[in-house]
């Protein structure tokens, strides 16, 4: 993408806000025209060449701007996701590796900023990467031995991931069906039906459990 | 499999405990009565009723060393049985609460454990000799939001009780002892798990195992640590007070050394934690099933957990030290996802219709769905070791639910876990 030709000092602040703010608008037109998966891919290619730790953060951002933190604009990302299983399908193996740097340090955002809606969106389209992410950490903590403590804490960081992305899926579902809206409850029990299998019953429990973070 | 015996003794049964030989067993059947059966050749037979209480009994434990049973219930009142010849003769300790009491554990040991040091006067000698095999205290946890630590005064001959106050913001549904008899965990339904030192001066000796433990105060907790934020924070007193789930905690239990403590959310997580004191390690295990509602450490890294899924689930830890879910103890049916969640539906639908139809309120004696054809047909409440003389490892332990079966399972025969033993 073009952000990152434009973009090799990342020390600046504001070209970072600049970068993301013209990434955004790319990302929130492809969402107009209907193409959820590209815009996940806008979103996550074209990073600077830079640190993980700064790509990621980057497109955290990108996704906060994205998707927003509010019930609106999250609706608006479940109704224009189409087919679940087809938006994982067409997403191609190169991103993995990308999604699963995002995971460490994402989960270090999530902690300090709640539950944010990146994960929902990511993992709507993307059920299992919490899994992958954590099947390829697992390869990584085994591989390298220097770093096997860092690692496995990430791996387990990883787990954390995906149990509270999985939770704020359903507190977005329950959102929806509580809106009682045709469409919305149509569309949010199509997921909640595939989640569940996926997740079990234990995490519905877990997130009507949760009073603390509600949307 | 892992089952070794399944034995139906009520409709329903809230609690049970075992004699130190385990040739008999005590449970309450959902009422106010004990029912205490002994194993003869093949069969168990009703040797004894104790009915004392006057509402259902909640909790039950028969002290490995002195023979007796402490039974408590939401009567408020507790009693110590002792056997003298075929009788059991109750002993009324008066709990000082005004809210049901929900569960009791005896301490693991007497005081002489420890070598005798020279601050004692004859009168705690024959206290010592009293209780040179017996457990000493017995701790209780109510409704009352209070727990309390009860012991044998000699000179008066009562049970004393002694009560934590105003450190639990609601009821406590568990405790346990740790090992060095000092220390002391609770679960509560405000989600927390606190360590309290029960250190009574004339009934604890000053143990230089125990450390630094020993000097902290009756009723004070050792330090506080808060993690569901990533964020921790110390107070001055020294208290630990875990703070993970956001839902209800039950079923606290320390592993054997003491090192490791369990306790389980009501929202489908285990917790896991390391080196209790001024600075503990937390790890949070969530699971794809129903929440659990009491656990028991077999080894140093494998615990058994038990609760609404109706079937036990085994959690060990790996080489590094990471706690994570292994396997259900119990066979299950494999059926595929789908169906299984929509024949729930209809049947819960269908409980819910036959309920109003015939009137059925008590949903405890219901037989419920069985979740994939276990051995339990209900919720699983209550898990029991079976501990052999001089054998240091638990293979066998026993549960109980709602169903009224004992189960006992052994782990002897299943090879993919003797590695965690």
């Amino acid at each position: 993408m073009a952000g990152g030709e434009e973009f090799v000092e990342a020390d600046n602040a504001e070209a970072i806000i600049t970068r993301i703010e013209h990434k955004s608008r790319k990302i929130e037109s492809l969402l107009k025209q209907s193409k959820p998966v590209e815009a996940l891919k806008t979103a996550l290619e074209g990073s600077p060449p830079k640190t993980q730790d700064e790509r990621c953060k980057v497109v955290y951002i990108s996704f906060l701007a994205l998707f927003g933190t509010n019930w609106i604009v999250v609706h608006r990302a479940i109704m224009a996701i189409k087919d679940v299983d087809g938006m994982f399908s067409s997403l191609d193996p190169e991103y993995y590796d990308i999604l699963m740097n995002f995971c460490s340090c994402i989960y270090t955002f999530v902690a300090n900023s709640g539950y944010s809606c990146f994960y929902f969106a990511l993992v709507i389209a993307w059920p299992e990467c919490g899994d992958v992410m954590r099947w390829n950490f697992n390869l990584i903590r085994f591989s390298s031995e220097n770093l096997l403590a860092e690692e496995s804490l990430a791996a387990q960081d990883c787990n954390n991931f995906q149990i509270l992305s999985r939770i704020a899926i359903y507190r977005y579902l329950y959102r929806g069906l509580s809106t009682g809206d045709r469409p919305t409850c149509d569309q949010c029990l199509r997921i909640h039906d595939k989640l569940t299998e996926r997740a079990g019953l234990g995490c519905i429990l877990r997130c009507l459990a949760d009073t603390v973070n509600t949307v | 499999m892992a089952a070794v015996s399944v034995h139906q003794y009520a409709q329903c049964i809230t609690c049970h405990a075992w004699s130190p030989d385990r040739s008999m067993v005590a449970f309450c059947p959902n009422n106010n009565e004990v029912h205490i059966y002994k194993q003869f050749q093949d069969k168990w037979e009703k040797l004894h009723v104790l009915q004392k209480h006057d509402q259902i009994v909640s909790g039950i434990d028969w002290s490995a060393r002195s023979n007796r049973i402490v039974t408590v219930s939401h009567d408020r009142n507790s009693y110590v049985w002792n056997q003298e010849g075929s009788e059991w003769v109750p002993t009324l300790v008066i709990l000082r609460l005004n809210r049901a009491a929900l569960c009791v554990q005896w301490s693991p040991k007497g005081i002489f454990s420890s070598p005798c040091n020279d601050n004692y006067n004859d009168l705690t000698v024959v206290f010592f000799l009293f209780s040179l095999f017996s457990e000493n205290k017995f701790a209780v946890g109510s409704g009352a939001k209070t727990v309390c630590i009860c012991y044998y005064e000699q000179e008066n001959n009562w049970w004393v009780s002694k009560l934590i106050r105003k450190r639990h913001d609601s009821s406590v549904t568990g405790v346990a002892w740790h090992p060095n008899n000092i220390l002391l965990a609770t679960t509560s339904t405000d989600g927390k798990c606190r360590v309290f030192s029960t250190f009574i001066k004339g009934v604890d000796t000053r143990d230089s195992k125990a450390g630094s433990s020993s000097e902290t105060k009756f009723g004070e907790i050792i330090s506080k640590h808060r993690d569901r934020d990533d964020f921790l924070f110390y107070l001055k007193q020294q208290i630990v007070q875990l703070d993970l789930t956001f839902s209800w905690a039950f079923g606290v239990k320390w592993s054997p050394s003491g090192n490791t403590l369990a306790y389980v959310g009501h929202n489908s997580m285990i917790y896991f934690v390391d080196d209790v004191g001024p600075s503990p390690l937390a790890q949070n295990v969530a699971f794809r099933d129903l929440p659990l509602r009491d656990v028991l450490f077999v080894s140093e890294r494998m615990v058994i957990g038990v609760g609404f899924d109706c079937n036990p689930m085994v959690f060990a830890a790996d080489e590094t030290g990471i706690w994570s879910f292994i396997k259900f103890l119990g066979e299950r049916k494999t059926s595929s996802s789908g169906p299984k969640y929509g024949s729930q539906f209809s049947e819960a639908f269908g409980k819910l219709y036959g309920q109003s139809k015939y009137g059925v309120s008590n949903d405890a004696v219901e037989p419920s769905r069985t979740r994939g054809g276990g051995v339990h047909e209900n919720c699983i409440n209550c898990i029991v070791p079976l501990r052999e003389e001089g054998v240091s490892r638990t293979t066998r332990f026993s549960t109980s639910g709602l169903d009224g079966k004992i189960v006992v399972w052994d782990l002897e025969n299943q090879e993919n876990l003797l590695d965690y033993l």
